[in-house]
């Protein structure tokens, strides 16, 4: 009826995978994980705890790049009262702030740290991946914008900027960005949502009001 | 399962049923005859499998013989009755059943009474789990249900003992408590359930049904048998609630992706089921940012709610049930408030709403420090009671309770800290529904920001506001998108919902008519035909 050490420590295993792309990204298994440390908790302090933080962390960081879905909101939910103490995991909680309020600039800085660094490192593709989350978030909200703005929120500038935006197929004319249209960034006004009532629903009513009379 | 430190210590405490039980009184002795006759036609019906029998007994019999005989006492223990049913094991475990809920219902439990009924639900379960053929009780639907929510109950009940206890533990529950460290284990608790659910193949024939598949090529040897589909079902919702009690609102809503919702489900035949299911698959939508998903879920159930007849049922259950929609309402508000929908809400639902009146305050008072302790506010009265994984010890307990630190549970942090990054989206949207166009520069003096974390608030607002379920469409009533510096904006204006207003006046006109004492059975028709054109919207569906 216990969680068993070799339970957790395959999970650890096949989560250590999805970080380096070995495997697909599967959220019910980090949240497994999640589960069984809370269901087991280690020493605050000893290696063991150490080596959760990191991977506690790292499933922040990882289940990031799934957004905006709330994966890390989910997982989030499991964080035990030591584990939030736990510094890398901390930082990690930051970094999703910053994504998830989209405080670009904040989150590019910290990435930078060397500690935070470390931390996104065995992520594999991990920035390849929440760049096509902001630019997914930025073309549903412009139409245009400029190409310096574009580059400090995806953090690129130069050929790996052109690059970036010719894999997507976007255009450019001088500094400006042009964005294809979507329904979500054209949106018009006066669509008004009503209900529909149809003749049949109405019929039963209408004989009754008629042979009552 | 039974456990050696409860049955040695049983004696100790409760006096009623341990002298009775030493001393070997015969069985019967000072029981009103009518409870002896009660239980010999329970045992009846359940012998012949009497499903409406057993359905009577159930809800009526033993409830009224509880108020009559035994409103400050406890129902006879199984022991006294034993020779009564032919010592079968099945019937006296059932019976413990309604024992210790009637306790529960009654009194404050003890400790024993609490590890009594936990050992009792563990045998129930493994009884019907490890039977080598199918049982064919028919046991009622609501019964089951009934174990189900109260098995949840009592351990919630257990949980809050444990962890923040009311007063001093006394010396001989504090031992009993390190004697029988897996008494409601929520591990154990969970492993009821999912036991339950793949011995009945309920998923599988969910999948079938949904699928317009044969059942009963799937449902196996104990699926295709009453008693466990049914239970097994019920399991499912079982593990929704441990599930979403434990923070795992992903997997509490994986348990139940194969439930249809629909107006023919299963879950709609008990009232209390659907209340529940409805109220926790909104709260972990609630969690998961899945707002619009969730409002209507939400007015989907308060909508069934307001228009229900509850008056048959137990006050216990419809004060419940009301407390629930209460904190559903207040669910509703968080819901509208971050993702105002695109149709118009049920007018009653509506009235219930207006007293929760963030949205339509003045953009200036949405500030986040406000919103803040607003959405604190409704979060404590709207959630359910989370629990931890490990328990605290008895001695952690008691120094916690002599220090009188209140502990915030991590759900609660944890949507608390999801609320603040998104307390900008309700202020930005006050702002751009002012207006068609305004330029970044603009909207940035209002707001008091400059450019930059402007374009960060619009960038978030679009983010927030997108479904969580792979959709990219906006769900909310403000939209907007950005050319260069300027912020174009359309706002989505329900209309009124004439199909509402129409079945408004025609209940109204009908209970004028009535009131002046117009032949009923004409009247009756006209109700049925305001239902029929609406379905189950019609507020005259329940009068018969």
């Amino acid at each position: 009826m216990s969680v068993l050490p070799e339970q957790i420590s395959q999970l650890e295993t096949s989560v250590a995978a999805q970080f380096s792309g070995a495997q697909e990204y599967n959220l019910s298994e980090m949240m497994n994980l999640l589960k069984f440390y809370n269901f087991d908790p280690v020493e605050v302090g000893t290696e063991a705890a150490k080596a959760r933080g990191l991977i506690v962390a790292r499933i922040i960081i990882k289940s990031l790049t799934v957004s905006p879905r709330a994966d890390a909101a989910a997982a989030c939910y499991l964080l035990s009262a030591t584990l939030l103490e736990d510094e890398n995991v901390q930082a990690a909680l930051t970094l999703q702030e910053q994504f998830e309020c989209i405080r670009l600039d904040a989150f590019w800085a910290s990435v930078a740290k060397p500690a935070v660094a470390a931390l996104i490192e065995p992520v594999v593709g991990f920035f390849d991946n929440i760049r096509d989350v902001i630019a997914g978030v930025v073309s549903i909200t412009y139409q245009r914008l400029s190409l310096s703005l574009f580059g400090t929120l995806v953090n690129l500038s130069g050929a790996e900027l052109t690059q970036f935006i010719s894999s997507k197929g976007w255009t450019v004319e001088g500094d400006v960005l042009s964005l294809p249209l979507v329904p979500e960034n054209t949106s018009s006004d006066g669509s008004v949502v009503s209900d529909n009532i149809q003749l049949p629903q109405l019929t039963k009513l209408i004989t009754y009001a008629s042979t009552s009379n | 399962m039974s456990n050696p430190h409860y049955d040695n210590d049983y004696d100790s405490d409760v006096a009623v049923h341990s002298d009775s039980e030493q001393s070997k009184v015969p069985t019967s002795v000072g029981i009103d005859p009518s409870v002896l006759s009660f239980i010999t036609h329970f045992y009846n019906a359940y012998r012949s499998n009497n499903n409406p029998e057993l359905q009577r007994c159930y809800t009526m019999k033993f409830s009224a013989l509880s108020k009559r005989h035994f409103a400050k006492s406890t129902w006879p223990a199984a022991e006294e009755i034993a020779s009564l049913v032919n010592n079968d094991e099945f019937f006296l475990i059932l019976y413990k059943e309604l024992y210790f809920r009637h306790i529960y219902a009654n009194s404050q439990p003890t400790l024993e009474q609490s590890i009594g009924s936990y050992d009792n639900y563990v045998n129930l379960f493994n009884f019907i789990t490890q039977a080598e053929t199918p049982i064919t009780t028919d046991i009622p639907i609501q019964w089951l249900w009934d174990m189900v929510d109260e098995l949840i109950y009592q351990f919630g009940k257990y949980v809050a003992y444990r962890r923040s206890p009311t007063k001093p533990i006394p010396a001989a529950d504090v031992e009993r408590i390190h004697a029988n460290p897996h008494v409601w284990d929520v591990k154990i608790i969970i492993s009821l359930f999912q036991y339950l659910v793949q011995q009945s193949n309920i998923n599988e024939i969910l999948i079938a049904a949904s699928n317009d598949q044969d059942e009963s090529e799937v449902a196996g040897e104990f699926g295709s048998i009453l008693l466990y589909r049914n239970l097994g079902y019920f399991s499912l919702i079982g593990l929704l609630r441990i599930n979403c009690l434990l923070g795992d609102f992903h997997y509490a809503l994986e348990m139940v992706k194969n439930i249809q919702f629909s107006k023919t489900a299963f879950y709609n035949r008990i009232i209390p089921c659907r209340v529940s299911l409805f109220y926790h698959v909104g709260f972990c939508q609630v969690m998961l940012r899945r707002y619009s998903e969730a409002a209507s879920t939400f007015t989907d159930i308060l909508f069934f709610i307001t228009k229900a007849d509850l008056q048959h049922m137990p006050h216990y259950l419809q004060d419940a049930i009301h407390k629930n929609s209460a904190q559903m309402v207040t669910l509703l508000a968080i819901c509208v408030t971050l993702c105002p929908p695109r149709y118009a809400l049920d007018e009653a639902i509506a009235k219930d709403l207006s007293s929760f009146s963030p949205p339509s305050l003045p953009p200036s008072l949405l500030g986040p420090p406000f919103l803040s302790k607003v959405f604190e506010e409704w979060f404590k009265n709207a959630s359910p009671r989370f629990i931890t994984y490990i328990l605290p010890t008895p001695e952690q307990a008691m120094a916690a309770m002599a220090s009188k630190q209140v502990e915030v549970s991590i759900p609660q942090r944890m949507f608390m800290r999801d609320i603040r990054q998104q307390l900008l989206v309700p202020k930005v949207r006050s702002y751009l529904r002012l207006y068609t166009s305004l330029t970044i520069s603009k909207l940035a003096s209002f707001l008091e920001a400059d450019e930059s974390e402007v374009r960060s608030y619009l960038l978030n607002y679009k983010h927030k506001t997108r479904s969580t379920q792979g959709s990219t469409v906006s769900y909310s009533d403000v939209d907007f998108h950005v050319i260069d510096d300027i912020v174009h904006i359309s706002e989505v204006k329900p209309a009124a919902n004439h199909s509402q207003y129409f079945l408004r006046q025609i209940s109204s006109l009908d209970e004028q008519l009535l009131s002046v004492n117009i032949n009923t059975t004409t009247l009756r028709a006209g109700a049925g035909a305001a239902n029929g054109s609406q379905g189950s919207s019609s507020s005259h569906g329940n009068r018969h």
